[in-house]
């Protein structure tokens, strides 16, 4: 057998021979030059003396007084034409990764042993630990890395020196007296942190568990025995066997000490007695811990094999153009970062995976493993334009999870897992090209280039292939020759989407302020009316945000900001029982008074009829409620009297302020206005092309259709003429309904000739009973 | 999205309108006793979205049985004229409210500030 070298980095291992070395003639295992190629730079950092060998053995020696600073781009250049013309051969090892454990890497030539595994920096001075572009001190600084910094170590170097990847991609040495990982220093669990303990009282355990898992504590409603068993197990303390035991547990001052994240400690929670914590519940704790590292293990394991999987799964969902490129960036992360984001994940995830065995964790944590990805190759800035997709891509990562957690070390389930993983990153490389492409139309390809600039999509492509690429793909995009939706249209539906689920978050909090809601408006319109009361659904509240953010500008990027813009989150409504002047006098009043002591607080008021109408506020109770809120020293009251409801529309909405920042709307109606109010919302929103069915049960949707339709159809019939004719009558029914509430003499409008009998109010307030009775049939049990 | 539309000229419109109303006060605003509301008003169409004029206008209480109740309001309404906004930015007796006009740019803050939460108002409830 002729010379071989092994190289390692980024989780794959590689053995490179000579064109005639007879594994070169084994074509299932060569990797495409290109790979190779991309990852030359890495290893002329990594595994310089390998290089240099394999220089040798297929290129001439370089020209006699090339200058020392360009033997490297040299050397770089002659080893990539190498690979390229088939001089020298990459062959993937996995075969030997499959099945069981791999065998340890020994890379040749010098290189250190590979030492896969998380590490945290442990040096917690100015100046900040190095990480260095080899492994030696000098002038060769790359960035400094903060005190418990995470770290993926990928060798140990002679020397004392480790190989090491930052987080965020970032690829150099670091002196290993300065970073604490396996053996040594095995971390209890992937999101550990280091804390260095003080003198006296801080240095207690207690202390300690009070600082770091205080909040928790409490809401468990236990104190922080079980948090001080977690400290005691985690850095291989024993608790004294006595019932005061833990508090006496103290660490040594100024050493350093694993403290376990919060989700971690709290996924052991089931193990441990909270209450009578005994020495017995650490064994409970260690064998979770086992639990997590053989967990750790089998993810590792599998993300290997998904190895071989990529390019398969890459190629099915990204063109051509892009395909080498991301094929040789995605093994890479698939390596030494993914691990370490599935790790972040997992760690996130194992409250949920300690509920219950098998438990898979949620898309939650599969969608930080395709942040961290993104992030790895520097665009993590698109993260919100395929926000929906990252969201089925976690669902993607959830399932690998499942699978990597009942494998328990059985290969073939390990292999089924790595055929998920890599199809999942397959699925996000796809839509990663085509929202480089939509991002780059909608910044102009030339800034597109320069945000894009020190990528490692950037340095994979090289600069010039990637401004043809990008170029070529916003002229498609341009010209309306890509069927998908263009940058504005896909910014728009981003936004929608992440509107939607803003309000689907918001309304469960703004729903617990119902109650409150009701109770208050009972209390200071008591005996006035009957009150009823409702909290947005979620999907009218996100159409009420679109609407605010399209017409005024809306600032809605939070659940905070949505519920502050939903200002009829809670909607109440008084129905009162006397609609005379002097009646509605006192409602003034009462209003007033609750603006004055503080009950109410109003911050605008609506005064709404249509044409001719007759508004239920005078513009002397509005002033008497714009005086009451100045007397009591608030804001001026906002009010809004309009004679343009088209259909008549009659009320006075009051817009309340109620607790955690929560709006509401009070509506402030007549008996007979309501009837009329309650049957005409259905021609109008038909109207408007509102959806007149939603938010029933699916079982009741077909017989709603059925009953809608021929007023759908009726309306649809309508000329411009006679939806004109049709809104006046529906506005003068509104005015005989005030002026029998006002107790005059008033005949009902008779419907417009030639207008659908089904359109009459009559039939329509019928209808709306059938819907009414339809829906709560639907709901009984 | 914005609001307004030409801040400058709308600070402008603002101050030549409140000296209008402020000349209109010297002379027709009594200490006591009701009076007849004294308005200025002035185009805001293309200052402000969805507005179309605004008033500002000094007023007598009307349920005050003394007589003594005044309030300033700042009255935006939209293009069409069909639906108004209002708010007050003072309320008290004459000789307040004559302090409160002497302070010129404070009250020329508070009218525009008035003018734009209506503006955002009649928007908001996409009152036409």
């Amino acid at each position: 057998m002729s010379k071989q070298w092994v190289l390692s980095g980024g989780g794959a291992s590689y053995v490179v021979v000579l064109w005639n070395d007879p594994a070169a003639k084994d074509t299932s295992h060569r990797v495409a030059p290109t790979v190779m190629q991309l990852s030359l730079d890495g290893w002329m950092r990594t595994h310089r003396q390998a290089l240099r060998e394999m220089y040798a053995a297929c290129a001439s020696a370089p020209p006699a007084g090339t200058p020392a600073s360009q033997l490297d781009a040299l050397m770089k250049q002659r080893l990539s034409e190498a690979f390229r013309t088939g001089k020298l051969v990459g062959l993937t090892r996995a075969s030997s990764m499959a099945i069981s454990r791999p065998a340890p890497v020994l890379p040749m030539g010098g290189d250190g042993p590979p030492a896969h595994g998380v590490g945290i920096v442990m040096w917690n001075k100015t100046p900040l630990l190095q990480l260095r572009s080899s492994p030696e001190q000098g002038n060769n600084a790359l960035l400094g890395l903060k005190f418990n910094t995470p770290l993926q170590v990928i060798a140990q170097m002679p020397g004392g020196w480790l190989s090491v990847s930052t987080r965020d991609g970032h690829v150099g040495f670091v002196s290993a007296d300065y970073v604490w990982s396996a053996p040594r220093h095995p971390m209890p669990e992937p999101n550990a942190r280091l804390h260095r303990v003080a003198q006296g009282l801080e240095g207690t355990a207690i202390a300690i568990a009070e600082t770091y898992y205080g909040d928790i504590a409490h809401q468990w409603g236990s104190d922080l025995r079980f948090f001080v068993a977690v400290l005691a197990h985690a850095n291989r303390r024993p608790i004294p066997d006595t019932t005061a035991g833990w508090k006496s547990l103290a660490f040594k001052a100024d050493t350093f000490i694993w403290i376990p994240s919060k989700e971690f400690a709290k996924g052991l929670r089931g193990s441990v007695n909270s209450g009578s914590y005994s020495f017995n519940a650490v064994d409970a704790i260690a064998s979770g811990l086992r639990r997590v590292e053989q967990l750790l293990s089998d993810i590792w394991e599998a993300i290997k094999l998904s190895l071989q999987y990529i390019p398969e799964a890459v190629a099915k969902h990204v063109e051509q153009a892009l395909r080498t490129v991301l094929i040789a960036l995605l093994e890479m992360a698939v390596g030494a970062i993914l691990f370490l984001a599935i790790c972040t994940a997992v760690g996130a995830a194992l409250g949920a995976l300690a509920g219950g065995a098998g438990a898979a964790p949620g898309a939650a944590a599969g969608f930080e493993v395709g942040l961290a990805l993104l992030e790895w190759m520097g665009l993590a800035f698109l993260a919100k334009w395929i926000f929906d997709s990252l969201k089925k891509i976690g669902s993607a990562f959830g399932k690998f999870f499942g699978k990597v957690w009942d494998a328990r070390g059985d290969a073939h389930r390990l292999d089924e897992a790595a055929r998920e993983l890599a199809e999942v990153i397959g699925v996000l490389a796809g839509v990663l090209v085509e929202v480089l492409a939509l991002w780059a139309t909608a910044k102009g390809a030339a800034v597109a280039l320069r945000a894009l600039k020190g990528t490692a999509v950037e340095k994979a492509f090289g600069s010039t292939r990637l401004a043809s690429w990008l170029k070529e793909r916003t002229t498609r995009y341009s010209e309306g020759k890509s069927p998908l939706p263009g940058p504005r249209q896909t910014a728009g539906m981003v936004q929608e989407r992440y509107i939607q689920q803003l309000a689907e978050k918001a309304a469960p909090r703004y729903a617990k302020e119902l109650e409150p809601a009701r109770n208050l408006i009972a209390r200071v319109f008591k005996d006035m009316g009957a009150v009823q009361a409702r909290a947005k659904d979620a999907v009218s509240a996100a159409n009420r945000l679109q609407r605010a953010v399209k017409q005024f500008g809306a600032k809605v990027n939070t659940v905070e900001g949505a519920i502050a813009n939903l200002w009829d989150a809670i909607g109440t409504r008084l129905i009162l029982s006397d609609t005379s002047p002097a009646a509605i006098s006192r409602v003034v009043s009462r209003m007033a008074e609750a603006i004055r002591t503080g009950e109410l607080e109003v911050t605008s008021i609506n005064n709404l009829h249509g044409p001719g109408g007759k508004p239920y506020f005078t513009p002397e109770h509005l002033e008497a409620l714009q005086a009451a809120a100045f007397q009591a020293g608030k804001p001026p009251l906002t009010v809004n009297v309009s004679k343009t409801m088209e259909s008549g529309y009659t009320v006075v909405c009051a817009y309340l302020k109620h607790g955690n920042g929560v709006r509401g709307e009070l509506q402030i109606i007549g008996k007979e206005v309501l009837n009329i109010a309650n049957a005409e919302h259905i021609p109008y929103d038909v109207l408007l092309h509102k959806p007149l069915i939603r938010n029933v049960p699916e079982a009741a949707v077909a017989e709603l259709q059925a009953l809608v339709k021929p007023v759908e159809a009726a309306m649809a019939s309508l000329t411009e003429a006679q939806k004109a004719q049709y809104l006046q009558y529906l506005n003068q029914s509104y005015i005989h309904a005030r002026m029998v509430e006002l107790g005059q003499v008033s005949q009902p409008p008779p419907l417009p000739p030639g207008l659908s009998k089904v359109l009459s109010v009559e039939r329509i307030q019928a209808l709306e009973r059938s819907i009414a009775d339809i829906k709560a049939k639907s709901k009984s049990p | 999205m914005q609001i307004v539309l030409n801040e400058q000229k709308l600070q402008q419109v603002i101050a030549t309108a409140l000296h209008e109303l402020m000349e209109h006060a010297s002379k027709g605003l009594p200490d006591t006793g009701t009076f007849p509301a004294l308005s200025t008003r002035f185009a805001c169409g293309e200052l402000l979205k969805g507005v179309g004029d605004v008033e500002l206008r000094l007023a007598p209480l009307s349920g005050d049985a003394g007589k003594q109740e005044r309030f300033f309001e700042v009255r935006a309404s939209t293009p069409s004229g069909g639906s108004q906004s209002s708010s007050w930015v003072f309320y008290g007796r004459s000789a307040a409210l004559k302090e409160v006009l002497k302070n010129e740019a404070a009250l020329k803050g508070k009218i525009r500030t008035a003018v734009v939460a209506a503006a955002e108002s009649l928007l908001r409830h996409e009152l036409g």
